[in-house]
C-alpha cells in the first residue's frame, strides 16, 4: 500500500464513520461560520450575487470534505482558507476594479449614510490592492490574531505586522486623497 | 528619529495588542522623543475606531436554503440504533464487514434449521440430524415369573 492510499485510509476510508461527521456537525459549522463567510467575501468581491456563490461553494467544499470534519484542528480557518483562495481566483477571472459605487450600495446596512468618514474609510478599502484588502477585512472586520491570519495568508506572523502596518498606510492615503477630492 | 520604520511596524501592531513586554518598552521610549511617530498613532487609532461603526453583512436566506437543502438530500439517513453503534465506536471496515456477514450466515443457518427437521420427521428428507430410534417394550406373565424364581433362589 503506497503512502498516499495509506494516509488516505487513515483519512476516513479505512475506518466506519462516526456520526462526528454527520450532516448535523456540518449544520453546526455552517451555522457558525456562515455570515463570517458572506460578509469576507462580499467585502473582498463587493458583489452580493458572487459572495453568495463563493458562501456556497465554500460550504459545499466543507459538506464533500464531511469525513474528515473532526481532523481539521481549525475549522473556522480551514473555511477562510477557502473562501480567500475562491475571491482571489474570482478577483482573477474578474480583472474588474470594483467600483466604489458597488461597495457603498452593498453594505448600505452600515451607517455610512450618518457617517461620512465611514463612506470615505469604504471607498478607501475598495480602492486597495487585494492582499492589503484581504488583511484589513481579516484583521478589522472578522477580529483574527496575527497567528490566525498567518495561517489563512499562508506567510510568517511577521509577514503579517509588516502587511498589516503597509496596508493601513495606504489605507490613510486613499483616505486623505479621497477626502480632499470631496472638499474640492 | 532614527530608524523609524521598526518602530512605525510597531506602532500598527501596538493598536493590535500584538506586541511583546520588551517591544512595548522600546516602543513607549522611542515615541516619547519622536513626534512624527506620536501622531502616526494617534491618527491609526482614529482609522481603527472607523472600523468600528460596521455591521456586519448576513448571508441571504435564498441561499442558505439552497445550501441547506442540497447538503441534507445528499446526507444518507440513518436509524437510530446505526447511530448509536457508529457514534460509539470506531473500527476497522473489512472487521465490520466480516463481523456483518457472519452475522447473516447464523441468522440464514437459523432460519433454514426447522425446515431440515421438518422434512426428517414427515420421512421425505434423507439428511438425518437427529435420529430416533423407537423399540417397543412388552412385558409378559413369563419375565415377572422368572423375575420371582431368581428372588426366592436367592432368598431375597
Amino acid at each position: 500500500m503506497s503512502l498516499d492510499r495509506f494516509s488516505d485510509s487513515l483519512q476516513g476510508g479505512f475506518w466506519v464513520a462516526r456520526s462526528g461527521s454527520d450532516h448535523s456537525d456540518f449544520c453546526i459549522h455552517f451555522h457558525e461560520n456562515k455570515d463570517h463567510i458572506f460578509d469576507f467575501a462580499l467585502r473582498m468581491l463587493g458583489d452580493k450575487q458572487a459572495a453568495g456563490d463563493i458562501t456556497q461553494d465554500v460550504f459545499m467544499k466543507l459538506f464533500e470534505n464531511r469525513n474528515r470534519i473532526r481532523e481539521i484542528q481549525n475549522i473556522r480557518g480551514w473555511l477562510f482558507i477557502s473562501a480567500r483562495n475562491m475571491c482571489l481566483n474570482h478577483l482573477r477571472d474578474r480583472r474588474k476594479v470594483i467600483s466604489m459605487e458597488e461597495i457603498d450600495q452593498e453594505h448600505s446596512n452600515d451607517s455610512a449614510g450618518d457617517n461620512p468618514q465611514l463612506g470615505i474609510l469604504k471607498k478607501a478599502m475598495a480602492e486597495l490592492d487585494d492582499r492589503f484588502r484581504e488583511a484589513v477585512i481579516l484583521r478589522e472586520f472578522q477580529g483574527f490574531s496575527y497567528s490566525e491570519m498567518a495561517e489563512i495568508l499562508q506567510i510568517t506572523v511577521s509577514a503579517v505586522r509588516s502587511l498589516l502596518f503597509n496596508a493601513r498606510i495606504r489605507l490613510r492615503e486613499n483616505y486623505e486623497k479621497i477626502e480632499k477630492a470631496r472638499l474640492i | 528619529m532614527t530608524d523609524c520604520h521598526k518602530y512605525r511596524e510597531m506602532i500598527s501592531a501596538i493598536i493590535d495588542g500584538e506586541l511583546s513586554e520588551n517591544e512595548r518598552k522600546l516602543l513607549s521610549d522611542h515615541l516619547a522623543g519622536c513626534e512624527q511617530c506620536s501622531r502616526l498613532l494617534v491618527e491609526l487609532r482614529e482609522q481603527r475606531n472607523l472600523f468600528s461603526n460596521h455591521t456586519k453583512a448576513t448571508l441571504p436566506l435564498a441561499i442558505e436554503n439552497v445550501i441547506l437543502d442540497k447538503t441534507s438530500s445528499r446526507s444518507p439517513r440513518r436509524t437510530p440504533i446505526g447511530k448509536f453503534i457508529s457514534s460509539s465506536y470506531l473500527i476497522p471496515k473489512p472487521v465490520a464487514w466480516v463481523a456483518g456477514a457472519l452475522i447473516i450466515a447464523l441468522a440464514v443457518f437459523d432460519l433454514l434449521l426447522p425446515a431440515f427437521r421438518e422434512s426428517d420427521s414427515s420421512g421425505y428428507g434423507t439428511t438425518q440430524f437427529y435420529p430416533q430410534k423407537i423399540q417397543k417394550v412388552i412385558i409378559t406373565d413369563k419375565d415377572i415369573v422368572k423375575t420371582q424364581t431368581y428372588s426366592e433362589k436367592n432368598n431375597l
